[in-house]
């Protein structure tokens, strides 16, 4: 009844419409043998599976549902119930876990071949489109206009990825990632919608040249996070009669976490006994939450059920405390306790300035600052760290320096030049932001850096007559060297570029892009050549072509613009057509060997 | 190591020496030599304890007298520190072949070292005490030999008892130490450590144990007269003295005062119905007076007790308190007394010889039977024998306050003030007496012990303690730190950013400009500085309401974004939990700020060493309170006694504190730290030269007059530049070897050579 080389994963006793039998996984279908048969009754290929389902836990039968995109057996589904005892549970998660296991496989390939039902693919309004770059907007998809109606005989297809062994399913994790990646870089997201939507490159090669984003971008994806320290302010707005505050959903939430006891009194209260309006409203007078804002103290009438929640939290409060101090394990070097039982108390008490708590007002403000520094602070941590405070980390003072062989594993912070890095350092003063965007003249300075250190050494050039004008040839021909690279560095940094806005984008995208695929294109044209890998060089060399027009539309259109910045964009955009065309015709080449 | 100072070998139990250790050493043994007092400031983080305590082991183990050390010391974590330094310099000492019979331990309040199931789950030492008194006095225990059964003994105290002779084998035993050998052997910690006392070579406690003679009287009375006393971050001394002399009477002591007496009248009737010898045999013990304790005076056996003036021995108790009832009839007569004056309205300032005059004119009670009221109680108590004593401590309290202010009609003032505060209007009455002179409770130990050395981080200027404490010391030496690096940075902002002075001066402190200025300082400190940032407030009033302020202007907001915020608050536990806290969000990488106050709990012997502080912020100048009347009176009594002006007092008290608060900074030379001085009153020349010299050595013009952002400016690239790892060129510097030192006294002036 198997077929030739089919391997079960799993079995299980089951019922399926009333009659017992045995439920198989095996590596290529879900099947169901009636009970006694000796063939298969029900039988399911991976391929035909949709979706699968299962009964809630804690459900009378535990059951598992499959769903198919074809009848099979005139059935459109099928349920089978788990009947082992004991085992029934355990059973299912095996069947549910290898089910999803295969779907997502299956999903992942799905992704990778295109389905012949979805058809041409259509990629978004683009720079490939051929629509002239002047004066679109942020690039909006739109449907209407699909490559094959511009004209152009250059309608890409999606190239079969030639990377020689297929990756493994994208987890969830990482498919988060790259999503993560494109949302943050808006650059990159353009370049991925026009080359990878757009079907001139894989998803998998456009993100095989970069994998530490994605790397960075999993790690951080998987710290943990703790709480926001963030303190809740409610500033309330003075309007024409007395105060207005407002709430916004981030601000209840924030009271959500703050008070526990308000969100319970909200999850009973809200809507059926108390309408949301006013629970909030009644919120806001209550003792509670002027308990808190330090400038008034409280005078407003008592509210049962917000009082009742200030009761309970600050008798919460209280036993934990006590609950921490009957642990007796307060740190021997902070415990004040110790120091002020030592002896009788002696002494006149302390004036009214030196009686901590004398401001009615800021004392539970500050009993609040406390609870909500630990509160963040313990979230993050975990509770069996929190209790076990090492009592003799610290038992002596011990002066390490004294001491001979202190052989510290040290590792130098690698500053290329520490001078540079802490003065600058030093001098931000201002900078609010803590990553101080580079500075404009960064280039510049460098220069100057360099020229600079160049005055100081003496290369004896000067020094002698006969060759005085050799070496000034020379030189220039240095100097011309050193310019023409730092033109090319400085039309890399698009930022600096003196351009309108509007210019200064397209250029950018132009680099961007232009970059990318002439990447793409040396490596389809890498040694050793084979027949798929020069079939994605021309696709490459297609979509080249396209950008290569639209280089050169732009500067077309740029003659409109003001001589200087037309000037600019020659210098910025006259490099990248020369490596275009460079790499065309080594393609040319290389295909002509062909 | 191990070297000569002079003709004494002594063991260092590290490879090297810091210079000003070796400095601090040689001073400390001419001083010995010269069997004078002596003041010795060494700055905070470099060793001082353990130089202190190499050098007088090394004195004490070289010379035949064995001369005992006192080590009195400010809190209990400071006691245990310097017991657990005692402790690795005996290994040491041992190691090099030193070792030998020795006993050092540590004594601390029963309520530290209880073992026993019940009671040491008490919090406070009062209870304690009082459970304790009720299982191990003389007379529970002898009733319950004779058989009584309704009694509870304390198992720990009772075997330590039947032990006989002490059971402490030799050794060096920390709190912790004597507890778990307590609970081993089963003996009481306590009173093996009090028995422990008389034969230990190294005592250390705390300074109440030698200055409050209601505790020294118990404890320090038979320490031998040429014991070696130090007193260790002694900065406070003059506090503590005059605190252990000064008396607070409010009405709930005096309702209790009079609930006592009620109790001693009951005691008393039941005790004559019973058996009247015993009030007869104590009668005539009186009559013999108090010759036992004269004597032992004359032949300089006990420590003086100040409470128990050498007037008062002399004397026979007066007629009319001899007998128990008479006595109880005065007793009331004065409380009755008390709480008349107590309704008085208005403020009252007077001396005690005016408070006497009235009384008598009132009440007839002379000053004579005045002055035995404590001595008199005492032994009432024990006659009675009575158990339950703390219901009796506010009458002890009253009767100390009469035999105090019978005693000295100089040095002491009254001031009865009707409200808490000027702006209070529930009377809430109180009586003040306050000691002016705090040479009156150290003269004792001045004038007993050769040898009294007084040491902190911070006791500049000098020659301030001599005239408050009225001591002559043969050596009085302030030393300065030696750096390879400049491990801490002192910076004083004058003006925020915006260019408004900032100071702490009652009549701008709450001025919103300032307010704001000050928020500002703390926000972008935070942002700046890494894991922690300490702040301490002159006072908790204002530290109250500026939180508050700050609140109310959304300042504290962008300060919650950088790091987690702590404050100090009334309850001790909950700070001691905020403090731990904030030393978990200082070590995780979260990052924290505390917000304190100088002269505060947190202020005295927390450290906030390495990451736990990488800058202390000091907001405004820590002054007293000016409109207290007993600092006023204070300060009219040092003007007139001691000829000290009373802004230099108020200057050079200030200045300590802050200058202690701000050393909490540093621990170790490997430490850094910023020390941010924020008021534009710093940078005047009288302010900063009160600071101590190793502070004062580093400030320079160009950090005297900050504006906020110039000072994070400065912050940020200090910082970076001292994360960096040091690099290893403290040698024949900040550091020196064995070579250095024997090169140091061939030639002191010349200059150790690399």
């Amino acid at each position: 009844m198997w077929q030739s080389g089919e391997r079960i994963r799993h079995r299980a006793a089951t019922e399926y419409k009333g009659k017992t039998g045995t439920l198989y996984l095996t590596d290529r279908r879900l099947a169901w043998v009636a009970q006694g048969a000796n063939a298969v009754t029900v039988s399911a290929d991976f391929p035909r599976i949709v979706s699968n389902q299962v009964s809630k836990p804690g459900a009378r039968r535990i059951m598992l549902k499959v769903r198919l995109d074809q009848p099979v057996n005139e059935e459109t589904s099928f349920t089978f119930a788990f009947v082992s005892p004991n085992t029934a549970t355990a059973e299912r998660e095996k069947f549910k876990d290898g089910l999803a296991h295969i779907l997502s496989q299956q999903r992942a390939t799905e992704s990778a071949v295109p389905s012949s039902s979805t058809g041409v693919l259509v990629p978004p309004k683009s720079i490939l489109s051929q629509k002239p770059l002047l004066g679109s907007p942020a690039p909006v998809p739109s449907t209407g206009e699909s490559p094959s109606s511009s004209g152009s005989a250059l309608t890409p297809k999606l190239l079969p990825y030639t990377a020689s062994t297929q990756s493994p399913p994208l987890t969830r994790q990482e498919i988060n990632a790259r999503k993560q990646v494109l949302k943050k870089n808006q650059e990159l997201a353009d370049l991925h919608r026009e080359l990878v939507q757009g079907g001139y490159i894989h998803e998998e090669e456009f993100w095989a040249t970069r994998r530490h984003i994605l790397a960075s971008e999993l790690a951080q994806l998987e710290l943990r996070k703790g709480q926001p320290s963030a303190w809740l302010e409610m500033i309330p707005a003075q309007g024409g009669q007395g105060f207005t505050y407002t709430l916004n959903k981030d601000k209840m939430y924030h009271i959500f976490q703050l008070h526990p006891k308000v969100r319970q009194a909200y999850q009973d209260n809200v809507p059926h006994k108390l309408s949301e309006n006013e629970f909030w409203k009644r919120f806001l007078v209550s003792k509670l939450f002027h308990r808190d804002r330090s400038s008034t103290s409280f005078t407003g009438p008592s509210d049962e059920l917000f009082d009742q929640c200030l009761e309970e939290e600050e008798q919460e409060a209280s036993e934990r405390l006590a609950q921490r101090l009957e642990l007796d394990k307060l740190h021997r070097f902070l415990d004040f306790s110790r120091t002020t039982e030592d002896h009788i108390e002696t002494g006149n008490a302390p004036n009214v300035a030196m009686q901590p708590g004398h401001v009615e007002e800021s004392r539970s403000l500050i009993k609040s600052f406390n609870r909500h520094s630990e509160r963040v602070l313990r979230a993050s941590l975990d509770t069996s760290a929190v209790t076990a405070i090492d009592n003799d980390e610290e038992a002596l003072e011990f002066l390490e320096d004294l001491q001979v062989n202190q052989s510290h594993p040290v590792i130098p912070l690698e500053i290329a030049n520490q001078q540079c890095y802490l003065e600058s350092q030093g001098l931000s003063l201002a900078d609010d932001s803590s990553d101080a965007a580079v500075p404009f003249d960064a280039t510049g300075k460098t220069m100057g850096n360099f020229l600079e250190r160049l005055d100081g050494t003496n290369f004896n050039l000067f020094d002698n007559p006969v060759n005085g004008e050799t070496t000034s040839a020379a030189l220039q021909e240095l100097w011309s060297l050193i310019r023409h690279n730092a033109s090319i560095q400085q039309a890399r940094n698009h930022h600096t570029l003196a351009l309108p806005e509007e210019l200064r984008q397209v250029v950018t995208t132009c680099h961007v892009m232009g970059f990318e695929i002439l990447r793409h294109l040396w490596a389809s044209i890498s040694l050793p050549l084979t027949e798929t890998k020069l079939n994605r060089a021309a696709k490459i060399n297609d979509a080249l072509l396209l950008v290569q027009k639209n280089i050169q539309d732009t500067l077309k259109r740029a003659t409109s613009e003001s001589s200087d910045s037309q000037r600019t964009m020659n210098g910025v955009l006259e490099p990248l057509l020369a490596s275009i065309a460079k790499g065309q015709a080594e393609f040319r080449k290389v295909n002509s060997l062909r | 190591m191990k070297f000569n100072i002079g003709d004494l070998p002594v063991i260092f139990p590290y490879d090297y020496i810091y210079p000003e250790q070796y400095a601090y050493m040689v001073d400390l043994k001419k001083s010995l030599d010269a069997r004078g007092h002596c003041m010795l400031e060494m700055p905070s983080g470099t060793g001082k304890t353990i130089s202190l305590l190499s050098l007088i082991i090394a004195y004490q183990q070289h010379y035949p007298e064995k001369r005992k050390l006192i080590y009195c010391s400010r809190t209990v974590p400071e006691i245990d520190k310097a017991l657990a330094e005692l402790k690795r310099l005996m290994a040491f000492r041992a190691k090099e072949g030193e070792g030998g019979e020795f006993l050092g331990l540590g004594l601390t309040s029963r309520r530290n070292l209880c073992l026993h199931p019940r009671v040491s789950k008490e919090k406070l030492g009062r209870v304690v005490d009082a459970q304790c008194r009720s299982m191990t006095a003389s007379w529970i225990r002898s009733k319950a030999q004779a058989g009584q059964t309704d009694i509870e003994l304390c198992n720990f105290y009772e075997r330590l008892e039947a032990s006989g002779e002490l059971p402490l084998p030799s050794g060096v035993y920390t709190l912790d130490d004597l507890r778990d050998y307590g609970r081993e052997q089963e003996y009481c910690p306590y009173y093996m450590a009090r028995r422990a006392l008389r034969v230990a070579n190294v005592i250390i406690y705390s300074y109440h144990y030698m200055l409050d003679p209601k505790v020294a009287d118990l404890v320090s009375k038979e320490l031998s007269r040429d014991s070696i006393v130090v007193f260790d971050e002694a900065h406070n001394i003059d506090t503590v003295c005059i605190d252990s002399l000064s008396i607070d009477l409010r009405r709930p002591i005096l309702e209790a005062s009079t609930r006592s007496v009620n109790v001693l009248e009951k005691h008393i009737t039941a005790s004559k119905e019973r058996d009247s010898e015993t009030l007869r045999n104590e009668y005539s013990r009186l009559v013999e007076g108090l010759r036992d304790a004269s004597l032992a005076r004359d032949e300089n056996l006990v420590l003086a007790n100040p409470t128990l003036p050498n007037a008062v021995l002399e004397d026979v108790i007066p007629g009319n308190i001899r007998k128990a009832e008479h006595f109880i009839a005065f007793l009331r007569r004065f409380i009755e007394y008390l709480k008349t004056r107590l309704r008085v309205m208005h403020v009252v300032a007077e001396t005690p010889a005016s408070f006497l005059q009235h009384l008598k004119d009132i009440t007839f009670i002379e000053s004579r039977p005045l002055r035995f009221c404590a001595e008199r109680l005492a032994s009432l108590i024990r006659t009675l024998e009575l158990n339950d004593l703390e219901e009796l401590t506010a009458l002890q309290r009253v009767t100390t306050f009469a035999t105090l202010v019978a005693s000295y009609d100089k040095g002491f003032v009254l001031i009865l003030e009707p409200y808490e505060s000027d702006t209070a209007t529930v009377p809430n009455p109180v009586l003040h007496f306050t000691c002016l002179d705090a040479s009156l409770a150290i003269q004792p130990v001045f004038d007993r012990f050769s040898n009294v050395v007084i040491t902190s981080g911070t006791l500049s200027p000098l020659n301030m303690y001599p005239k408050m404490l009225r001591f002559q010391p043969v050596i009085q030496e302030s030393y300065t730190m030696t750096l390879s690096r400049n491990c801490f940075l002192p910076l004083v902002v004058t003006k925020g950013s915006d260019q408004v002075a900032v100071s702490s001066k009652l009549e701008v402190r709450n001025d919103r400009a300032v307010v704001r200025n000050f928020g500002n300082l703390l926000v972008q400190f935070a942002k700046a500085v890494p894991d922690g940032i300490v702040a301490f407030f002159p006072s908790y009033l204002y530290m109250e309401a500026i939180v508050a302020m700050w609140s109310e202007m959304g300042i504290l907001k962008e300060a919650w974004k950088y790091k987690l915020i702590f404050v100090e608050t009334p309850d001790a536990a909950e700070t001691t939990l905020a403090l731990e806290n904030y030393r978990l969000a200082c070590n995780n990488g979260r990052g924290a700020i505390l917000l304190s106050v100088a002269r505060g709990k947190v202020s005295e012997g927390i450290d906030f060493d390495h990451n736990y502080g990488r800058a202390v912020l000091m907001f405004g100048i820590p002054y007293q309170y000016t409109e207290s009347r007993i600092l006023k009176a204070r300060l009219e009594y040092l003007r007139e006694n001691h000829q000290i002006r009373e802004n230099d007092f108020l200057t050079f008290d200030a200045m300590r504190h802050a200058a202690q608060c701000v050393g909490r900074v540093l621990r170790g030379k490997n430490d850094y730290g910023l020390m941010v001085f924020a008021d534009k009153r710093y940078s005047r020349k009288d302010k900063r030269e009160k600071l101590p010299r190793w502070i004062v050595q580093y400030m320079n013009d160009a950090t005297l007059n900050l504006s906020t952002d110039m000072a994070i400016s400065i912050a940020r690239k200090f910082l970076r530049t001292l994360a960096q790892p040091a690099e290893e060129n403290q040698l024949h510097v900040s550091l020196w070897s064995l070579e250095d030192i024997i090169q140091h006294q061939e030639a002191p002036t010349a200059k150790p050579t690399a």
